[in-house]
């Protein structure tokens, strides 16, 4: 028993223990009312449909995500037609690479997330530079890591490849005869192929996962019925992630993410160019040309309440990263922003004694939070925390045309809609 | 000329209601700035009966470490008890000054409740509500960020087994480190306070939202009243930066809220104002003058 051993950092973590909102230990009839409604709360069918569509009147438009799935699976959409969204969003990966950092025409410096429920954040990437899942869309294709394809190259391959599909869907023909004369809105089109790109992905739905099979189950009294779902090691993690670990106080809600920034002093990837997080994405971000407050965003400029409010200073977004969804985290290694871990071991182990993030004054303009506490979880502990990670892997549908796995996957351009 | 009666009576009464509505807030801010300069007073004197009690408790720490030296049993017995003497009136002045400090607290909270008074008698459009700030009631449960967080305390690491790893990377200067957060069980939560400097009286209030009415929303972008007027219940009109942070870690607001309206003269719409975690919460709307500091738990 841990939490009785006499010991100073024992004792603290009893007491979180305490106060966390699940700390229970034993069986299913130890869940309380109470932490049966909490786990309940964290089902994929809780998950609600945004509120706005971040002022793309196109994101829930079938004909502009079946646009947007053409674009997503496209190589003509970069410098050497070799890059698509899919080169790093694998379908039969979810929609991930598998690699540490993302490689396009080169290589990045971030992890490739999974775009599975990037809808509903409120920040994109990993540093939350862009408001909304179109803005997103936008950004990889212009990187010269990435898809390196200028502005004006993609409108013309959009002309040319997909002129009725773009009519049908923002009601323009695109002559691309007219492009070159400057007669196109250049811009507009930009932002309209990251609309459609959107769509597509706002197509993408997660079956439930046993982890929400297990809640749904325990949160109707099915007690019997969840026992068959989860293996006692499962259960035990569960308890770790609610309790001990206190991984559900920034990975909670049905996404399980808070969508804030934290610095939880992951190993420096490159220790001669510091990675600042969120402190140089939100100064991005605050001068970015397609944030709600653009012309380009259907949104009402007083609406855009996070733009309006947003916080650009603050010594805690100094290497601060967005808390990445937990939705099928054992498919999606390797871990961490840049991918600095390869197993979910490696991360539990990081978590259980972590080191305060690196500092160096002449790069960092202030040291930077460091916000988590040493765990203190045995190793049987740990495994268990693993095991429960692994249990919130949604299937890939089998008959999902959204979610098309490789052996069918579409070639570029000659999808039929 | 009969006909013209009631009207003359509606004007009188209405003249006579404006008048005693008008002397009424000013009322409630001239006690409310009296309880506050009795406060004061109990307060310097509280503080007064202390420092003659410190003064004291140096003297008779000399007088032990004298006695300690002297062999003389005359003297011995002399200065015990000339010691037992001066411990007695340390005592006493101890006990007086605790007195006069509670006597303070008891006249600030009285101050308070007429300051309440005047803000919801004179700006009863904006001020509705002058109890302790709340969290709506909510189906989500979880707090949204880590709560146990934070202080830059080298011991801190030590316990955790962290110094080693700092020595490691060469790196030896203090870390900002997890601490949890303690909210005082005598935390004042008043939607009324008095500013730092003492020339200044505030209110604030959720402004009301079809969803979470008059409470704190968690994880939305709402928006506050601000009410603020000098001790004698004149509207003040100024400038307010307005600061949110969580004591004992070291981060603020998500977002960056700030006064978008003036709804009336003193009364001021916040906008922007975020709260993604429960706890402790210091709100503060500083002018260049003075301070207002609101403590809210959530």
């Amino acid at each position: 028993m841990l939490y009785y051993r006499v010991n100073l950092v024992a004792i603290f973590l009893f007491v979180l223990s305490v106060k966390s909102p699940v700390a229970i230990a034993g069986g299913l009839s130890e869940f309380t009312n109470k932490d049966r409604f909490f786990l309940r709360s964290l089902a994929i069918d809780r998950l609600e449909k945004p509120s706005n569509f971040a002022g793309n009147d196109y994101a829930s438009s079938l004909q502009a995500a079946q646009l947007g799935k053409a674009l997503f699976y496209d190589t003509n959409l970069s410098a050497n037609g070799s890059v698509a969204c899919s080169s790093c969003h694998q379908p039969d990966k979810y929609f991930t690479d598998g690699l540490p950092q993302a490689v396009g025409l080169g290589k990045t410096r971030r992890n490739t997330p999974s775009i599975l429920v990037s809808a509903h954040s409120p920040w994109q990437f990993w540093d939350g530079r862009r408001d909304s899942m179109w803005a997103q869309a936008l950004g990889p294709l212009e990187d010269a890591r990435e898809h390196g394809i200028s502005r004006e190259e993609l409108v013309k391959v959009i002309a040319v490849n997909y002129q009725n599909q773009y009519e049908t869907v923002f009601g323009v023909k695109l002559d691309p005869s007219n492009i070159d004369s400057g007669q196109v809105d250049t811009d507009l089109v930009f932002v309209n192929v990251g609309k459609a790109l959107m769509a597509y992905q706002y197509q993408l739905r997660l079956l439930p996962s046993n982890f929400d099979k297990f809640v749904t189950h325990l949160g109707a009294g099915e007690d019997k019925l969840a026992r068959a779902v989860y293996s006692d090691e499962q259960i035990e993690g569960l308890k770790i992630f609610v309790g001990k670990g206190n991984c559900v106080s920034c990975h909670n809600g049905p996404m399980l993410t808070n969508f804030e920034f934290h610095n939880v002093g992951v190993p420096e990837f490159d220790k001669a160019k510091v990675d600042l997080g969120r402190y140089l994405g939100v100064k991005q971000l605050a001068k970015d040309e397609f944030t709600c407050l653009s012309r380009f965003s259907s949104t009402p400029k007083e609406n855009c309440l996070e733009m309006n409010f947003l916080k650009t200073d603050g010594p805690e977004l100094v290497g601060a990263f967005k808390t990445p969804s937990l939705r099928n985290v054992a498919k999606t290694g390797p871990y961490m922003h840049s991918g600095q871990f390869n197993s979910l071991l490696d991360v539990v182990n990081h978590y259980n004694k972590p080191k305060p993030p690196y500092y160096d004054r002449k790069q960092h303009p202030n040291r930077p939070h460091f916000d988590i506490l040493p765990l203190g979880l045995t190793e049987k502990e740990k495994h268990s925390l693993v095991s429960f990670l692994e249990t919130l892997t949604s299937p890939i549908p089998l008959d999902d045309p959204w979610w098309p796995v490789k052996n069918d996957l579409p070639s570029s351009i000659s999808v039929v809609y | 000329m009969q006909a013209r009666l009631p009207f003359a009576v509606a004007f009188i009464l209405i003249q006579s209601s404006i008048v005693a509505c008008f002397s009424s807030h000013h009322h409630h801010f001239m006690e409310g700035q009296k309880w506050l300069e009795t406060s004061t007073e109990q307060s310097n004197g509280a503080r007064q009966k202390i420092l003659e009690a410190n003064s004291l408790r140096k003297s008779i720490a000399l007088k032990h470490k004298k006695r300690a030296r002297s062999k003389n049993t005359t003297q011995l017995a002399a200065s015990s008890l000339n010691i037992e003497q001066e411990a007695e009136q340390m005592r006493l002045l101890q006990k007086e000054g605790a007195f006069l400090r509670s006597l303070s607290i008891e006249s600030k909270a009285k101050s308070v409740k007429h300051f309440q008074n005047g803000f919801s008698d004179h700006w009863s459009q904006w001020v509705k509500k002058v109890n302790p700030l709340k969290l709506a009631s909510t189906d989500e449960t979880f707090v949204s960020h880590n709560p146990k967080h934070f202080s830059a305390d080298p011991r801190a690491l030590a316990l955790h087994g962290l110094m080693s790893t700092l020595e490691r990377e060469g790196n030896r200067e203090l870390v900002a480190i997890l601490q949890s957060q303690e909210t005082p069980d005598d935390l004042d939560l008043s939607s009324v306070k008095i500013s730092r400097q003492r020339k200044l009286v505030g209110h604030i209030e959720v402004f009301p939202h079809k969803r979470w009415g008059s409470d704190i929303p968690l994880n939305q972008i709402h928006s506050w009243v601000l009410a603020v007027a000098d001790l004698s219940g004149e509207p003040i009109n100024d400038t307010f930066n307005v600061v949110g942070h969580m004591p004992g870690h070291v981060h603020g607001l998500p977002t960056q809220p700030r006064v978008t309206k003036q709804l009336a003269p003193g009364v001021y719409l916040i906008e922007g104002i975020k709260f993604q975690m429960r706890g402790w919460w210091v709100m503060q709307f500083e002018t260049e003058r003075d301070s207002l500091r609101f403590n809210v738990v959530l």
